[in-house]
This record gives structure tokens, sequence and C-alpha cells, in this order.
């Protein structure tokens, strides 16, 4: 329960930068995810949030304390580890019980906690057991529970499911979302997997290569992307990224595409003019905003040749040679025909992106 | 191969077409025993010529009163050496001070060995440190002795200066008190093998898993909790390795006390193997330092075993199990 402020944070090893300029807010109680590719400085700042990275420049303060300078011991956080990091030697009770016990809690009170947070992590019936003797589900539910047992002011979660197979982790997502709910504690959770930080948090810090990329809710990531970066980085499958040249015509401003040329709706013209942008540009759709249709004629706008399609159950995902280019396009299953076949495509005009092709800002 | 078949294919045999049910049980099948016993043969003669032949010899001369001069034949003793080594009070008393040395050797060396390697791990400048303090281990066991025994030297010792001057020691001498006599051999011995220790510490801090440091310190330890419970758990296996190397070392080590000492100032510095080598090489009662030697032998073996097995990590049986 406190609030977290990132001021101005620089980190470097040596001299290789891994976050750059960094501030961030952290609201209290809020579940904030700091998602990026590996390597983007995204566990840096959990590392320096908890104490065990050295800060190179810039403060952090926990509600109005500046905790730079304080161990990871005194800055009332909890973490839960990649690995787990649990203590092979202590059973499972004795990794839980750990913190409170460094913390001079009386023994009673040991029991109770340990006992209740077992609970709740549904791991009551392995307290004796050695982390050995666990699977990976049930030792990240003991990580979690060594860190549930107090109630710190922040949890750090350092891609805390990465590991687990597919299945538990979906359901893990789920548990992790209601805990916090639960316990009402501030919590940053740090991934590379989209779709962890989707579906859990309540806003999502984007960051590539030490920089902060974006900071909003999940919904303005997916919908309003502020770069070609983050565009491409949320969403599964990615964004496809066509480039077009603009040209005005008697019908406004239209992307034209050696596939396909596209007018634009009078309030993304003005967006554009109003950016400054340039001739040439990159535009952007998600393949669920664009519509398919089998066969050569049908009333959608562009022409285009099965490249592969891939069943997924429910839906399908298909690729399509428009152009020059490649498109992938997200629909329902049903009959498609098969590759080398003529289609038809409709873009979604409302839902389009247009980046600047050099800086990959977005204009919209 | 036992699976595969030949196939007539129009007149002509085609060799090598698997059949369907192909198991590749030659692959599988462990090598009968006699062709291990062929592998392991070089390895078992070595041995035996260098170890079991000299063994076995001892055994022979505990029994017998091994005569020197030539011609005359070893006289059978049956258990007589070994019964009179009951009432030799040299004996037990090399016993208790090989102990005692033993003893001193292992604590401080240990405790100064960990110290080291925790202060070397992660230092700026480890490998040139590393380099250097791995010096004395690479010295010739007699030189370092006679380095020692200058050092300890009532007229021109430094370390004999340093102690009088910081007014530890009145006069007289280093080596010739029985007081002083054995912490001087116990430091030489330290000041040898402690790089060992601390050499097999620092490779055992490597193996201590970062993240299990990190958590603990989260978990609201501080430097010196999170050795104890983190990294000390840890580097068991690497201790008792240490220890038991050290111990076995030195129940057989004699080069500095036979240089410094030997043995004296009034036995105060004469552990068993010094007394051994006495009664061998210097009495040549040949048949009563076997029977020594074979005690000697025998109660290292024993106490090794029992330092393995009462000190065998408790962890270790679990870990060996496979992680999923």
């Amino acid at each position: 329960m406190a609030t977290v402020t990132i001021s101005d944070v620089w980190k470097y090893y040596g001299k290789t930068m891994a976050v750059k300029e960094l501030n961030l807010e952290i609201k209290n109680n809020e579940f904030m995810c700091i998602l990026g590719p590996s390597g983007c400085g995204k566990s840096s700042t959990l590392r320096m949030l908890a104490g065990l990275e050295f800060i190179s420049s810039g403060d952090i303060y926990f509600d109005d304390v500046r905790v730079n300078d304080l161990p990871p011991r005194d800055r009332d956080i909890a973490m839960v580890f990649e690995n787990y990091a649990l203590y092979p030697h202590k059973t499972v009770y004795e990794n839980m019980a750990n913190p409170l016990k460094l913390r001079r809690t009386p023994k009673d009170e040991i029991e109770r906690r340990v006992r209740r947070a077992a609970e709740i992590l549904e791991i009551d019936p392995l307290l004796g057991r050695k982390p050995v003797e666990l699977s990976g589900g049930q030792k990240q539910r003991t990580a979690i529970g060594r860190a549930i047992v107090r109630e710190p002011k922040v949890f750090l979660f350092d891609e805390p499911i990465a590991h687990l197979d597919a299945k538990l982790r979906s359901h893990m997502r789920g548990e992790l979302k209601h805990l916090q709910r639960d316990l009402e504690t501030t919590t940053v959770y740090v991934t590379h997997d989209q779709l962890e930080g989707m579906s859990m948090a309540d806003r999502i810090a984007v960051m590539h290569e030490g920089v902060l990329q974006q900071l909003g809710t999940p919904e303005e990531i997916y919908n309003q992307p502020s770069n070609e970066f983050v565009a491409g980085f949320v969403g599964e499958p990615p964004m496809n990224f066509l480039d077009c040249t603009l040209e005005q015509t008697n019908v406004g401003l239209t992307v034209v595409h050696s596939g396909f040329r596209l007018a634009l709706t009078e309030q993304q013209a003005s967006l554009l003019t109003a950016g400054g942008a340039d001739a040439n540009v990159r535009i952007g759709i998600r393949p669920d905003n664009l519509a398919i249709e089998q066969g050569a004629e049908g009333s959608l706008d562009v022409p285009g040749e099965i490249f592969v399609i891939e069943p997924l159950g429910g839906d399908m995902i298909v690729e399509v040679t428009i152009g020059s280019d490649r498109v992938m396009v997200k629909t329902k299953i049903g009959p498609m025909g098969g590759p080398g076949d003529p289609c038809r495509i409709g873009f979604d005009v409302d839902k389009l992106h247009v980046f600047d092709i050099n800086t990959g800002v977005a204009y919209f | 191969m036992a699976n595969i078949a030949n196939i007539d294919v129009a007149g002509g045999v085609v060799r090598g077409v698997r059949t369907v049910d192909y198991v590749p049980e030659d692959f599988n099948r462990r090598p009968p025993r006699y062709y291990l016993l062929w592998l392991m043969l070089p390895a078992i003669l070595l041995l035996a010529a260098i170890s079991l032949y000299p063994l076995v010899w001892l055994i022979y001369m505990s029994l017998h009163e091994v005569q020197l001069a030539p011609g005359k034949s070893d006289v059978w003793a049956g258990i007589d050496n070994f019964s009179r080594l009951a009432t030799d009070k040299k004996f037990l008393r090399g016993w208790l001070t090989l102990f005692k040395y033993s003893a001193l050797c292992l604590s401080v060396e240990i405790g100064l060995g960990v110290l080291v390697a925790v202060i070397l791990n992660n230092n700026r400048f480890e490998k040139i440190l590393v380099t250097i303090f791995l010096m004395p281990m690479m010295m010739a066991p007699v030189i370092a002795g006679f380095l020692y025994m200058f050092l300890y030297n009532g007229t021109f010792g430094w370390y004999f200066w340093i102690l009088q001057s910081i007014g530890l020691l009145e006069g007289g001498s280093i080596l010739g008190n029985k007081f002083w006599a054995m912490f001087a051999i116990v430091a030489t011995d330290v000041w040898q093998w402690t790089p060992l220790i601390a050499l097999i510490t620092l490779a055992g801090l490597k193996r201590v898993p970062q993240d299990q440091l990190e958590a603990h310190m989260v978990d609201g330890a501080g430097p010196f909790r999170n050795f104890f419970s983190v990294a000390l758990p840890n580097l068991y296996p690497f201790l008792l390795i240490a220890i038991l190397l050290r111990f076995m070392d030195n129940f057989r080590f004699i080069d500095h006390i036979l240089i410094m000492t030997g043995g004296g100032p009034a036995n105060a510095t004469k552990i068993l193997p010094t007394y051994l080598f006495d009664v061998s090489f210097k009495f040549f009662e040949l048949g009563r330092g076997a029977a020594i030697a074979f005690t000697l032998l025998l109660l290292t073996i024993l106490l090794g075993l029992v330092l393995t097995i009462v000190f065998e990590d408790p962890t270790r049986k679990l870990r060996t199990q496979r992680e999923d």
C-alpha cells in the first residue's frame, strides 16, 4: 500500500545503458505491468525498485520516502523471482515463514499467517515438503506464498510464471489477478509476454531498449499504440505493417499501395496534416480488422492471393499476398480454398494506424 | 543387428532393410561384466603396484621383527608389535598431540579460508589476488619449513622480532618454548594450506545461487544473515571436501615439524607421524614402525568414513532426485 515514483532514473552497467531517463508513477494498489522484450531494461527497473541494483542516477520514492540508499530489507517489499529462488534446504513452511522469522514475528503469528497464505494458494498439504519434491506450479505458489505472508508496501514480480507450461500459465494469470485484487497491494509485474500484461494489468508500461515507449491501460496500449514498436509488440498475431505513399485525390487523402488504394477519413487526414506527415508512410492494421472473402469476385475492395491458411480451432489466420506485401487476416474458421486461390480483402479504415516511416511514431 | 532382415527383391538380396518391430537392443544392453573388467584392468594393476603391494609389505613387517643386517631373516613376532603399543606412552601422547595439532590447523584454516574466499569473491582484483594467494601452496613444504624456522629464529627472525616488540614474547626462543612451539608449527601449516581451503570455498561460492541470496535479502536479511543462512548451506559439500582433504593430509604430514622442531621441545610437537619417523628411521625398529603406521592408516580411514557419514549433506539425497 504505497505509491511508487520513479523519477528520472538511469541505469548503466559499465558503459552499457540499460534504462534511460525513466519516469513512472505507480498508483496506490495499482497493478502495473512493465512489458518489453528481453534486454529492454524492465528487469533492471524492477531490481532497482527492490534495491538489488544500484541506481546510476535519478530517484525512487515509496510514498514520500526516497529509497535509493535503503537495502532491500528496509524497503518493505516482497518479490517473486523468475526461478522461484526457494531455499532448497528448507521446507515449504520454512520457506514461507522466512520473511516473518527474519523480522522477529512471534511464532504463533508466523504459524497463523503461513497457514492462511497456504490456504489461499491451496498448498497447505505441501507445507512439510522440500522444494525438490514440488512441481513447477507448486514451487511458484510457494514463492508467491513467501511474498504474501507479509503485508508489504509493494509486490514485485519478475516474470513469475514464465517457466510454467501454457495451460498452468493461463490458469495462474487469473489467480494472480484475483489475488492482487484481494490483497490490495501495489504491484509491479515484469514480463515479456504481452498476453500477461494485457490480461492482468491496470496499466502497462511498454519498454524497449531502456526507453519507456508508452504508458497506458491495456485498452489504450492495444488501440492507440504510440509508435510502431508498441503496435507490433502487443497483439497476437502481430499487426500488419505496409509501406505506402499518401496522395491527395478528389475523395480526400488516400493511402496508395502497390495492391490497393484506401481513402482516409477526414479526421485521419487532418491528423496527418497536423503531424506534418511525409508522402511516404507505414500503415498498420491488426489481423482482426481485416475482412476476407473467398474468390476473385466479391464485395470487398482489395484483391489478393492466399499464401497459407493456419486454422486455430475456432478461428483461422489466413496469410494473403497483396501486391508486393503479405498480410495476416484473422477470421472465423470456414471454407477458404487453399494456397494460390484468389480472395478479396476489406480494410476497416477506422482501425487503421499510420506511422512515420523513419521514426516509427504514430500519427494515429 | 538382430532385427535386420534380408528381403528377397526380384531375385537379388537387399541387405539392411529394417523390419517394422525394430528395437535397437544392442545399444541398450549393458555390456557384460568381464568387458568392464578389461577396461578397469590397467588402473587396477597400477593401483596394485603402487598401493596394494606396499600395504601387504606393511602388514608383513608389522607382524615381524624386521632384521636390517644382510642375510638375517625376519623373525615372526605375532601381534607383539601391536600389543606393546598399548603401553607405549610416547605412542599414546603422539595421538593426543596429533589430534590437538589437527584440530587447531583445521579450525583456523577453515575459518580463515572461508573468510578469505568471501573477501576474494567478486572482488575487483579477484584473479590477480587468487594467483598471489596460491603461492604458498606452490612452495615445497620443506622450504616452507625452513622459511618459518628462520622467521622464528631468535637472532634474526622477523616473527620473533615482531612478537618481542609487541611484548608477547620476553626472550628465549619460539620453537624452543613448549607452549609456543605448537602454535608456531600450526601457523606454518595455516600459512601454507589456507589457500587450498580458500580456493575450494571460492569455487563453492561461485555456485551459490544468486537469486536465493537476493530473495533472502528481500525477505529481510542483512549480509551476515545472508551468508550464514543461504551461502553456507550451499557451501556445505565444498567445505566437507576441504575438511576431508586437510584432515587426511594433517595425519601424514611431517615436513614442517621435522625441519623446525623434530618433535621437540620435550615432545611438545611430537605428533604421531613424527614419532613413527623416529621409530622407523632413527631407531630402525621397522616392525614396530610398521605397526604404528598400520594403526595410523586404519584410524585415518575410519575417521574419514565417519566424517563423510556424519556430515553428509542432508539435502543431497533429495537434490540427486531429478528436478522436474
